[in-house]
């Protein structure tokens, strides 16, 4: 199995990049050879505090197999445990406080690529987990073959459900998994929210995926991802806030 | 409308007007009732029995500290808080004017962060929280407090909300793409300088290019009604200064009536920006500054 993995990000329009929210595992340009390939984006929430910090340990125990992307819930309690021993040892001013009481936020979608068998090339199974409006797509040449978890741009708001650092029941989290199978040549995009509702708009409307394929052209070397951004940003047919991709060629 | 973002580049504005009348001495919620041998007259009021409880005023204290709180932590970042929001309180009174105290004192607006950076002091409470686990532990939090209860001389809301829309005006001029300031009053009800109708048109018609000002009011009553919150009529208001208020209210926006339905509320079409003997915290929450996850409470 040979998975290419390129993420790209940009920050919110009048926001500096330390205030990015977004997180992505991996985090550089990357190829793998491996029978079992662990990919995720995640997206803090805007109110709530440490949300990047929650995203980005959201993406890291997905690639480093803390979080399953077969089961989120199986990990999670792990994972709200380490939060609180962090949380714990650091003082904060009252407000800060208090909204650390409530949680962090993230939506989360991750997927997990396997061979078909040990050694093998070619072709394989894919398994996704989400919560949230983050979002994974699966192309076969020019056809969208998955939309998931939201499958219309209509479905999009800004309250959605999601992955948060406080509570104690796992069945809570409202855990979404899909699988499939893969075949040499197929791509997966794995979006946050503002990007994913874009890519469903432009769908919709009967735009070509040859057309987004051709501007998702850019590469990461370099700021060709911030550039078509911004001139989505300028058309005002992008919501104004962080974008974070994954774009995974399978061969 | 009601669609411009609120951002640190693009900031809106909150209003509160603070009935700090000497009707507001009134007991909110009266136990231990006893007749008096004689009546006492209290700003041209007759008194008949003594009782003991929270006064309006002390309940407007509270929604005042709550709204302030709430809106704090809405926009606070693990960095500090973010200055979507410029927010005025005016108290009227024997006088109407600004009424933050301490180093906020006799200032108009005043950004959120500054707020949250200048409670006039910062109380311990216990709060039943998570412990992670599936219970409860008693745990103690900081309660900010910016506002106590005062109560003297008479209502003059027609003034107050002549001075909110000197300022709403005044800030229009300076931001005139915000998302519509809101303005939220908090009072008994019974103005003492004539019918606020007027006034309240004269705020509401206020518009930046996103919509008119928003005005809001919470009506704090002695009366032991249910709670009403956001009404899309005046039929089961329990008197006429409720049903005025209520008719001063905005129409809260699609997306608010969304919001209060999330949360619980049964908010109708038409549904207006009043609420009788309630908490209105949830306003706060009507304010899109960004992802709010619908499982944050």
């Amino acid at each position: 199995m040979n998975i290419l993995a390129e993420p790209f990000w940009v920050q919110k329009r009048g926001n500096p990049p330390g205030e990015y929210e977004d997180a992505a595992c991996p985090l550089e340009r990357s190829e793998y050879q491996q029978t079992c390939v662990r990919l995720a984006v995640a997206d803090g929430a805007t109110e709530s505090v440490f949300a990047r910090r929650w995203a980005e340990q959201l993406v890291y125990a997905v690639g480093d197999g803390d979080l399953s992307p077969r089961s989120l819930s199986e990990g999670i309690a792990r994972l709200r445990a380490t939060w609180h021993e962090w949380l714990a040892g650091i003082t904060l001013s009252w407000y800060a406080e208090e909204k650390a009481r409530q949680g962090a936020f993230a939506a989360l979608v991750a997927l997990e690529l396997t061979a078909e068998e040990a050694g093998g090339t070619g072709q394989g199974y894919w398994h996704a987990a989400a919560v949230g409006d983050s979002c994974l797509f699966h192309v076969r040449g020019e056809e969208v073959l998955v939309r998931f978890p939201l499958a219309n741009p209509e479905a999009f708001d800004n309250r959605p459900f999601l992955v948060s650092s406080v509570g104690a029941d796992e069945k809570c989290l409202n855990e979404m998994n899909l699988s499939g199978t893969w075949k040499s040549g197929d791509a997966f995009y794995l979006m946050t929210d503002a990007l994913a509702c874009w890519f469903l708009k432009h769908l919709d409307a009967g735009g070509s995926l040859a057309d987004v394929q051709g501007n998702f052209a850019f590469t990461t070397e370099t700021d060709s991802f911030r550039v078509w951004v911004e001139s989505l940003r300028d058309k005002g047919s992008i919501r104004n806030d962080d974008c974070t991709l994954i774009r995974v060629h399978t061969r | 409308m009601y669609t411009a973002e609120i951002s640190r580049n693009n900031p809106s504005m909150i209003l509160f007007l603070l009935d700090q009348s000497g009707s507001m001495q009134e007991v909110f919620d009266p136990e231990d009732i006893q007749a008096m041998k004689e009546p006492v007259v209290v700003d041209g009021k007759t008194f008949t029995h003594t009782t003991s409880g929270a006064s309006k005023a002390q309940a407007l204290a509270d929604a005042i500290n709550k709204l302030l709180q709430n809106l704090c932590i809405k926009c606070a970042k693990e960095e500090g808080v973010r200055d979507y929001f410029h927010v005025g309180v005016i108290g009227y009174g024997t006088q109407v004017g600004p009424a933050f105290g301490g180093s906020l004192a006799g200032r108009e607006l005043v950004s959120i962060s500054e707020v949250g950076g200048m409670p006039a002091r910062v109380e311990t409470r216990t709060k039943k929280v998570s412990d992670g686990a599936g219970g409860l532990i008693d745990q103690d939090v900081k309660f900010p407090i910016w506002f106590d209860a005062v109560a003297s001389g008479g209502t003059p809301m027609c003034a107050a909300l002549q001075e909110a829309r000197r300022i709403v005006q005044s800030w229009l001029s300076t931001h005139p793409n915000c998302f519509p300031p809101v303005v939220i009053n908090i009072t008994d009800g019974e103005s003492t300088d004539g019918d606020p109708t007027s006034a309240a048109t004269g705020v509401r018609t206020l518009a930046s290019p996103d919509g008119e000002t928003l005005l809001f009011n919470l009506h704090l009553s002695a009366q032991k009604n249910r709670a009403i919150e956001f009404p899309n009529s005046d039929a089961g208001l329990p008197d006429q200064y409720a049903k005025l208020l209520f008719q001063m209210s905005s129409p809260l926006t699609p997306f608010m009536i969304s919001v209060a339905k999330q949360q619980g509320f049964n908010a109708a079409e038409g549904a207006r920006g009043f609420a009788f003997n309630a908490k209105l915290e949830v306003a706060i929450q009507f304010l899109d500054i960004g992802t709010r996850p619908s499982n944050l409470r």
